[in-house]
């Protein structure tokens, strides 16, 4: 068990001008388990590849517990990784891919044996261990892919993706498991995936990457409520943030036809900066149908069972402008009626930079 | 679908049929016809081969019967007639050695090169691979005369030596090649798993890369084998009589004045097995490695 310590460490492609990760400072705890997500290309695979001494650093250092690895070849990082397709050796069957790392190591045959059934046993992958990956189905693939991490007992676990070729509903079923088996076994993991509900339920931390920057590196929660800019507040949750271009000017900000007003005045906040011009955002579920000032007409609405997601389009500014309701079930609206909205919970005001100025309760008024 | 839909739908089409939409049973039939025309058109002087191989001298040049009693004679004269360098013994031994050898050098060689072509390209591998090729280039027959002059330099020429040689040269571009696109398809995260879990380049190479590159290997191998076994033009010109192959064997059974067709026919049978045995044994891998080497 060891924490991983990234300083300024950064990675050029080949051929590249842009870094695919640009002096990354990241310090996860031991015992922590750390997600890295952004989008495509936001060099959070880069990252974990980093970590496990798959790229080199152009520049900055990476350690592991006291010790810099920076230049330490992977076999010699003791860490393991997980890959999105499992990269299970087909020749082997899953007893041998799983003691694969061992036999490397020279541990006795009688060991590997233990280790092995001691991890497939967690694994409930006992009668599958004289099997060929090519006779197993995905599901027991990724698990043999977990078992061969488990059994070299690592200081990191490093993961890249792995349930995004699980189908939806057993990703949900490994994704919990993977939370306690890591709980469990309490050793230092960094996560990578592109699903930011995967980052929200798995990371004890979230970092967001972006363009090979990082944004922001918080829990969950944080990042949900106090996202740091425009970019995490707009990539984390689901329906995303509305977000919405406004000008604040004679100290009045407005959404559509109405006035925001907010305990700690963010017009004001937001006159200070760039000429007034910012963007304005708030959570499907700070919106209500029913009462409200704000007019609307709905779009789409998407009824979830439990939930229902309502895209209405209001007028902003002298453009159609969409937005997403979440409201509670049943709902009874339907494309085409007129609505009238207001604003409950907390607003956020970003500048044209996308640095947040200004987070706090608001409400839309005539 | 409901029931009425359904047996709407299967009306007038027997069930599973090989037609695609829109096809004629008519043009179906000819196509397939014709395809057995211009196979067998191929086949036949395979046949007449074997055929003329089983025949006595008297009835291979006389017009064809189709009844002849058949008689593995003629297979029993090429086989044991001659003696010493001349005989069927010394020549299949001499294209055994020669090709075995130069096949194994070629696989020594030509693995740790696509490896270092397709897994970690090294700089400029685009013009190493073109380099490779080029060296396929030049017409066998331009490069006899210095061939021979160096051999003669060496007192190679008659020897085995300078058929091993020659054949791992000629055999190895293409050996590169088929082997890089085979290397290719070994999955990058498996070396890297490899890696992580601790294994050495010989160990990544040993129990990842070969085992599943295993066909291609095979297939490359194989192809080398055959390239080898059938090559003329070098073993006549650099070794001709001092130490045979089998292409040079066939040919001894050449006669000016008897009449040899028949026994022609069957020492080009004898010289054929080896490689359809290997061509059916490997078939499958052999067209996957072909394609793959040759046109991708």
């Amino acid at each position: 068990m060891a924490s991983v310590q990234f300083k300024s460490a950064t990675r050029f492609y080949p051929g590249t001008s842009r870094p695919a990760v640009a002096a990354l400072d990241l310090d996860i705890l031991d015992g922590e388990l750390l997600v890295l997500v952004g989008p495509s290309g936001s060099g959070k695979s880069t990252a974990l590849r980093m970590l496990a001494g798959l790229e080199p650093l152009d520049d900055g250092s990476i350690a592991i517990g006291e010790r810099d690895v920076s230049n330490v070849r992977p076999r010699d990082r003791d860490i393991a990784m997980v890959f999105q397709n499992y990269a299970l050796y087909p020749q082997l069957t899953v007893a041998e891919n799983m003691g694969f790392a061992l036999k490397q190591a020279g541990v006795s045959k009688a060991d590997r044996l233990q280790r092995v059934r001691e991890a497939a046993r967690i694994l409930d992958l006992e009668e599958y261990l004289d099997r060929k990956p090519k006779n197993l189905s995905g599901g027991q693939r990724q698990r043999v892919a977990m078992g061969r991490a488990i059994v070299r007992r690592p200081a990191v676990y490093l993961m890249d993706e792995p349930l995004s070729n699980l189908d939806a509903k057993l990703r949900v079923q490994t994704r919990t498991e993977l939370v306690e088996l890591q709980a469990r076994l309490a050793v230092t993991t960094v996560y990578v995936t592109h699903d930011q509900v995967e980052a929200m339920t798995m990371g004890h931390r979230v970092a967001v990457l972006m363009d090979g920057v990082l944004q922001q590196c918080d829990t969950p929660s944080k990042l949900y409520h106090e996202p740091a800019n425009l970019f995490v507040a707009g990539f984390i949750g689901s329906p995303a943030m509305n977000l919405i271009s406004a000008h604040a000017a004679n100290g009045v900000l407005r959404v559509g036809g109405s006035l925001l007003t907010s305990a700690g005045n963010a017009a004001t906040v937001a006159a200070q900066t760039s000429a007034g011009a910012v963007t304005v955002g708030f959570r499907p579920e700070g919106l209500s149908i029913g009462d409200g000032p704000l007019p609307g007409r709905i779009r789409v609405v998407e009824d979830l069972g439990s939930e229902v997601f309502v895209h209405v389009l209001i007028d902003h500014q002298g453009s159609p402008t969409p937005l997403i309701v979440k409201a509670p079930a049943p709902f009874t609206g339907r494309p085409g009626d007129e609505v009238a909205l207001q604003l409950h919970g907390t607003v956020h005001v970003f500048s044209t930079a996308g640095a947040r100025l200004f987070t706090g309760p608001a409400v839309l008024e005539r | 679908m409901d029931a009425t839909a359904r047996r709407q739908f299967s009306v007038g089409k027997k069930k599973g049929s090989s037609l695609g939409i829109g096809e004629s049973r008519v043009v179906h039939v000819l196509l397939g016809a014709l395809a057995w025309f211009v196979a067998l058109l191929f086949f036949f002087p395979i046949l007449w081969l074997v055929l003329s191989s089983l025949k006595t001298e008297l009835d291979a040049i006389g017009s064809p019967k189709v009844f002849f009693s058949p008689s593995l004679d003629r297979y029993r004269e090429v086989t044991s007639t001659t003696q010493g360098i001349l005989s069927f013994r010394t020549a299949f031994g001499t294209s055994a050695f020669v090709v075995l050898l130069s096949t194994g050098i070629v696989l020594f060689l030509a693995i740790p090169a696509a490896y270092a072509l397709a897994i970690r390209p090294v700089q400029k591998w685009r013009d190493v691979l073109l380099f490779f090729i080029s060296t396929k280039f030049l017409p066998m027959v331009a490069s006899i005369l210095p061939l021979y002059i160096l051999a003669k330099q060496f007192n190679l020429l008659g020897t085995r030596t300078v058929l091993v040689i020659l054949y791992t040269a000629m055999n190895l571009p293409l050996a590169v090649w088929m082997l890089r696109s085979f290397f290719r398809e070994v999955p990058r995260e498996l070396i890297e798993a490899a890696e992580i879990d601790g294994a050495s380049l010989r160990g990544q190479l040993k129990s990842v890369i070969l085992p599943i590159a295993a066909p291609g290997i095979a297939a490359t191998a194989l192809l080398c084998m055959i390239f080898a076994w059938n090559e003329y033009f070098f073993a006549l010109q650099l070794n001709a009589a001092a130490a045979q192959t089998i292409p040079i064997w066939v040919t001894t059974n050449i006669n000016e004045k008897a009449n040899f067709l028949a026994k022609l026919s069957a020492a080009s049978v004898i010289a054929s097995v080896p490689v359809v045995i290997a061509g059916w044994v490997a078939q499958k891998r052999m067209i996957r490695g072909l394609a793959m080497g040759a046109i991708k």
